[in-house]
Parts: C-alpha cells; structure tokens; sequence
C-alpha cells in the first residue's frame, strides 16, 4: 500500500477523454488529458509483424526521471495517475 | 424562429420612429417589399417614395438606380427561404430526416465502431492492480538508453559515399 | 556506413527477451527494423514519441511503454533519432 503514497495525481476520462473526475495535481489538467488521449487514440495497431492484431495493450506508461504516468483502460474509462518515483534505487532516465 | 417572427409582426407602429429596433430586418428585401409594411430602414424610405410618387426627379431616379444596383449585388438571404414552414411541415421534415439518420446509422454500423474502436488499449477489469505496478523495469530503462546511445553514435557513421560522378553527362557524343 | 548501425540492432535483438526492435527518424522515416519488427511501424513510434513530448515539453524525452500480458514496446526519442524495442514478458 506504501507505493500508493507516491501518488500524486489521478484523472478519469471517459471514451470520449472529457474529464469525469480528477484530483491532485491533475485536478482538471484537460491539456494531459487531450494529449494522452491522442497517444492512446492513434492507432490501434502498431506492427502487425510484431504483435498479434488482435491484441491490445493493458498498460501505457510515461516515465521521466523523478515521476511518470500509468495509464489503463476499464469498464469504458481512461485512468491516468501520475506518481513520482523513488530515484535512489532505478537509473536515471537521462540518456 | 426570431426571424419568422419579426416578419410577420413588423407592422408594428413603434418601428415608425425610424430607429432600429429589435424588429428591424438586418437585410432588406428588395424582391418582395411590401409597401405597406413600414420599414425603419432608410433604403426601404427611399424604394417607398419612388413607389408612390408618379413624378420621378433626377435625384430619385439615381437614387432608385443605386438602389437597384445594390439590391442586384446582394445575396439576400431572407429571399432565399420565401416559403415560410408550416408547424406539420417541421414535423413532417423531422420525422423524414430521422428516418435517414437511422437508416445511414444502421448501414454504416460497422465503420463507426470500428472508429470508436480506434485505441491501443483494452478494456481490462481491475485497474487499481494496473494503476499500483511499477511503471518500468529499472533494467529495461537501462536497455533502451543503451540502445539509444549506441545507435546514436551509430547513425553519425552513415555517409553518402559516391562512388560514381555525381553529374552525369547526356548527349554530349551525338 | 549502416554495417556500425546494423550491429547496434543485432546486439539489442540478442539481448534476452528482445525480439525485435526499431530505429526512425524524426520524421517518421525508417532507418532499421530488426527481427520480428516491420520497418511501417516506425511512423507509428515516432508519432507516439512526439505526442508524449507535448505532455511536458520542458522535461527530457520520456520513455514510453505500452504493456500487456505477454508483450512489451518500448519507446524513446533522444534528438531526431526515435527507437522502440519489442520485448517478450514472462511473469
């Protein structure tokens, strides 16, 4: 339960990506939401070689060097939470 | 609706006073001006006196021209819908235009779920097990900058190398 | 020329778990496609990559990864260049 602390944020969306409640710092942030919304509705194929084309993908994650975005969809609905990450145990991001 | 209604009460005395009111006509209309509907627009004053009045000075028959001419330049959008609906018209019209609205739907069922349908995502039943799990594999993160960096400095080795001249000449024998 | 590039995208492959992987540029442009990979989706990946920057354009390129029960693609942009990895997962 302690990983839940380093939330810091959560938006829902319907399928359309209007805001149906939010919190933290994603309180309203319709501008995260339109463009996650565009990551997840560009496509629903992304190599037909590679994966199946009947398979979809259950999680969607963004990640920066001290927080990221995990997304999922369910029961019709887009769940962003946006969590900071504990950098003294994972490596840096920076490339 | 406003404007079907301004229409037909416009005969109303308070526009006399020849200030725009909220009964004023924004377009005229020239085609089917009635002259015994008092307009407050200063064009309409103007068409009305060239109307009554058999007599026609110079000053009245250039104005009547411009008139005219103006009156040939404009799109005058109130003409354009002369035929005012009835109640049982704007029924029957609903009734008709959702009927297609149906019958497009019902064809192109396919194509509009699989627009809606347009989404990297599935639908999956506990999201809190998704929302609660590590975003990314610290090992993971360590391939990609690995791949990255490497295939950065990989790209900077991508040369043209011509081998050939580069200008070739045509025609030159003949 | 490409010999360098081409074994950057073996190594990667040989990697455990990594089937296949893709390079574009910043415009979409296939530059390599390794293993199970076709050289169309690097449109795709770029296009992903360039929406994620819009979400915090003043932070560095986020990593993006898309995850199911089998399979994972990971995404990242550094200058014009956009990679993604295709990875197999075990749980």
């Amino acid at each position: 339960m302690d990983r839940k602390s380093n939330q810091t944020g959560y938006l829902v969306l319907n399928e359309e990506g209007a805001v149906l409640s939010s919190s933290g710092e994603l309180e309203n942030d319709e501008k995260t939401a339109n463009v996650i919304m565009g990551m997840i509705n560009l496509t629903s194929q992304i190599d037909s070689v590679a994966f199946p084309p009947e398979e979809g993908f259950k999680k969607l994650s963004i990640v920066y060097d001290d927080h990221c975005y995990i997304v999922c969809l369910s029961n019709k609905k887009v769940h962003i939470v946006k969590k900071s990450i504990d950098n003294t145990d994972s490596i840096p991001v920076t490339a | 609706m406003g404007c079907c209604y301004s229409f037909f009460c416009n005969d109303d005395s308070s526009s006399q006073a020849g200030e725009p009111t909220e009964r004023t006509h924004l377009l005229v209309n020239p085609v089917s001006i009635n002259t015994t509907v008092v307009h407050a627009n200063s064009e309409d004053y103007i068409f009305r006196n060239a109307n009554t009045l058999p007599k026609k000075t110079d000053e009245q028959s250039a104005l009547n021209r411009i008139l005219q001419e103006t009156a040939t330049n404009v799109i005058d959008v109130a003409a354009l819908d002369s035929h005012n609906l009835q109640h049982h018209e704007y029924l029957e019209r609903m009734k008709h235009y959702n009927v297609k609205v149906q019958q497009v739907m019902g064809n192109n069922r396919n194509a509009l779920s699989y627009k809606v349908k347009l989404s990297l995502l599935q639908d999956i039943p506990m999201p809190e097990k998704v929302m609660m799990s590590e975003p990314i594999n610290p090992e993971d993160i360590k391939l990609i900058n690995s791949f990255l960096s490497s295939a950065v400095a990989s790209i900077q080795d991508i040369k043209v190398e011509h081998k050939e001249n580069l200008v070739e000449p045509f025609g030159i024998n003949c | 020329m490409e010999k360098h590039l081409n074994r950057v995208m073996e190594e990667i492959t040989n990697q455990p778990g990594v089937y296949g992987c893709v390079l574009s540029d910043h415009q979409g442009l296939c530059l390599g496609a390794h293993g199970q990979a076709s050289t169309e989706s690097s449109g795709v990946i770029t296009a992903l990559a360039e929406q994620a920057l819009k979400l915090e354009p003043k932070s560095v390129m986020p990593i993006i990864s898309l995850e199911n029960d089998n399979r994972q693609l990971i995404i990242r942009r550094h200058g014009v260049l956009t990679c993604g990895i295709y990875k197999s997962v075990c749980n």
